[in-house]
């Protein structure tokens, strides 16, 4: 197919394999690309006008209903925000084993993407049920895999989706030492070694990832302590790191047209955020097995080809497991104190912006408190909002490079739909609704 | 011991009458741990609408039954059992999301899986679907009968 005079037009009203409801849309008139954008055509969920009024000791639980699969990631960037607006002190046991399900949950997360996800398309199947048969294994694993994930998530956060034990200040019921041992034995007699045949399998499965390229700006959570999940400052590949009390000059929101999500850009005309996001801005700082990991994948920052970002997730998958294993190994040599949640001093008026990596990318909670400790402002941005545009982006320069690779109709609907999967989207949890104030 | 039959209830217990399969697992959890009801090697498992989970158990356990709301055009309450082969389980082209992936799709990719697995679902006829916690009057009161229709089929079962 040549691009001279091409007209083109594709049009994949249900994309399936990822979260919520979204259009993709190329049109091309006489070899001018017209239109190529993914539209979301979920409705407005309203979270942060629902919780105004609301306590603060009840956010957290609502906020985390955002989603299902980032339900821990919700919750964590949520309690931080309210503890910084409310000057709550939290314990390093907390911040340990909050870390330890925040890594828990990416497991979780990653191990539904890579295998439930995007696997099929690498194999050439529709979905994953045809690879029951023809890769029993594989899929055997990646079900105790995820299996574990979410026993793990259960014994520290009291459910597998939506825990329950996690309120401003600390938990409110804790796991015992058991839970921990049992976590540390599964995690090095199971995770660790399907994780390494997983790689096997997706390094023999690389070749199949498009070789498209585009350069733009990558956006993580940065620490200097460690690979950043649970804290740090904003990081970009273009500018630097700013605190995340400035998250809004990072993300400077807008509406487009065809979607009900707002776009975000910051240094470029779009930014990208989720594994990819993180890897190319801490690279240096992944542990030795997800490091080699990388290396068995041709991982080195700046990796522009955004169909790999279910690589990188393989590789933070190891980082996990090892980030874990410690933190398990130090709680479990100490014991677990019976702590009591942290409480407000006294209720004040205060304002906290936070932020944690979430298995998509990097989430903001922003709230604003009373002096009743009442919600009276809340701005939350989510991972998939910050890829729109950058999806939008790939696709423009995506369609010229299938033409020019020869691709057939079909072959490039599949490729544009793999493009939208290997972001990992989480469509519905996209959508939040513009403050719009009339002036007359 | 590794358990000889699993036991898993699915459904939304936030859409009331879907969520009965969950609810039967919990009320036998609890005649479990009174020591009311007291099988040997049964695992009993509540997934909800984590249908992966549900499939993760399945595929390691060498028998299950699988606990469902199921719109069947019989009397609010009953309860009827079969195997995968004895009715036909609709699925429509899926390709599936993060948030949901039909027991249909589940029990085929388990079926591939694992082709000596032994799989027998309880299908519950459901009196009202939609957002509320809680079963409906007409099924709350058939509980009872459910739970000790359950127990006389897992007794059945070798």
């Amino acid at each position: 197919m040549s691009k001279q005079n091409l007209s083109l037009s594709i049009e994949v009203p249900y994309v399936t394999r990822v979260e919520g409801h979204g259009t993709i849309v190329i049109d091309m008139k006489e070899g001018k690309l017209v239109t190529s954008h993914l539209e979301v055509v979920e409705p407005p969920r309203y979270f942060e006008a629902m919780i105004k009024g609301y306590s603060y000791m009840d956010i957290a639980l609502i906020t985390s209903r955002i989603c299902g699969i980032c339900s821990v990631g919700h919750q964590m960037t949520s309690l931080k925000a309210t503890e910084k607006a409310l000057g709550i002190p939290v314990s390093e046991q907390t911040v340990l084993l909050r870390k330890l399900l925040t890594y828990g949950a990416t497991m979780q997360s990653h191990v539904l993407h890579i295998y439930f996800l995007a696997a099929p398309d690498l194999l050439g199947v529709p979905s994953v049920i045809p690879l029951a048969k023809t890769h029993p294994d594989a899929v055997k694993m990646a079900l105790r895999m995820k299996k574990l994930s979410n026993d793990i998530c259960d014994r520290l956060g009291g459910r597998t989706i939506h825990p329950n034990r996690l309120v401003p200040g600390g938990f409110c019921k804790l796991p015992s030492v058991e839970d921990l041992k049992w976590i540390r034995d599964m995690l090095v007699k199971q995770m660790v070694p399907d994780a390494k045949a997983s790689l096997e399998l997706v390094k023999s499965l690389a070749p199949n990832f498009p070789a498209f390229t585009r350069e733009t700006e990558y956006v993580g959570l940065s620490s200097d302590q460690e690979y950043a999940f649970y804290d740090g400052k904003i990081a970009s590949t273009d500018t630097g790191e700013v605190p995340v009390d400035d998250y809004l000059s990072i993300t400077n929101e807008f509406v487009v047209p065809h979607s009900t999500s707002k776009h975000c850009r910051h240094a470029r005309s779009s930014y990208f955020v989720g594994a990819l996001g993180r890897l190319n801005n801490n690279f240096d700082q992944l542990n030795p097995l997800a490091r080699a990991a990388a290396d068995a994948l041709g991982l080195t920052p700046i990796v522009t080809n955004p169909f790999l970002n279910t690589a990188a997730q393989l590789v933070e998958t190891f980082h996990v497991v090892e980030e874990s294993l410690k933190i398990l190994d130090t709680l479990i040599s100490r014991g677990i104190k019976d702590e009591k949640p942290a409480v407000p001093a006294k209720l004040h008026e205060g304002r906290g912006a936070e932020a944690t990596e979430v298995p998509r990318g990097i989430l903001f909670h922003d709230y604003t408190y009373d002096n009743r400790g009442q919600v009276v402002k809340a701005n939350c941005i989510i991972p998939t909002t910050q890829n729109t545009q950058c999806i939008d982006d790939d696709m423009k320069e995506l369609v010229p490079w299938m033409i020019g690779k020869g691709m057939s109709k079909e072959q490039m609907t599949l490729t544009l739909e793999m493009l939208v999967r290997a972001y990992d989207p989480c469509i519905s949890c996209s959508v939040h609704f513009l403050d719009v104030r009339f002036l007359h | 011991m590794a358990p000889r039959l699993a036991i898993i209830g699915v459904g939304n217990p936030g859409m009331g009458d879907d969520g009965i399969g969950v609810v039967l697992v919990e009320r036998l959890r609890a005649q479990v741990q009174s020591g009311e009801w007291a099988p040997e090697g049964i695992e009993l498992v509540s997934a909800g609408i984590d249908t992966l989970l549900a499939g993760a158990v399945m595929a390691e356990a060498p028998r299950t039954l699988v606990l469902d709301s199921a719109v069947m055009g019989a009397p609010a309450g009953e309860i009827r059992f079969f195997s995968p082969g004895e009715a036909e389980v609709g699925m429509e082209a899926w390709g599936g999301t993060v948030h949901s992936v039909p027991l249909s799709g589940i029990l085929d990719l388990v079926r591939g899986l694992c082709p000596g697995q032994r799989l027998r679902i309880a299908a519950i006829q459901p009196s009202s679907l939609g957002p509320r916690d809680g079963l409906s009057r007409e099924l709350e009161s058939r509980v009872p009968e459910m739970l000790q229709k359950i127990k006389e089929e897992v007794s059945l079962l070798p």
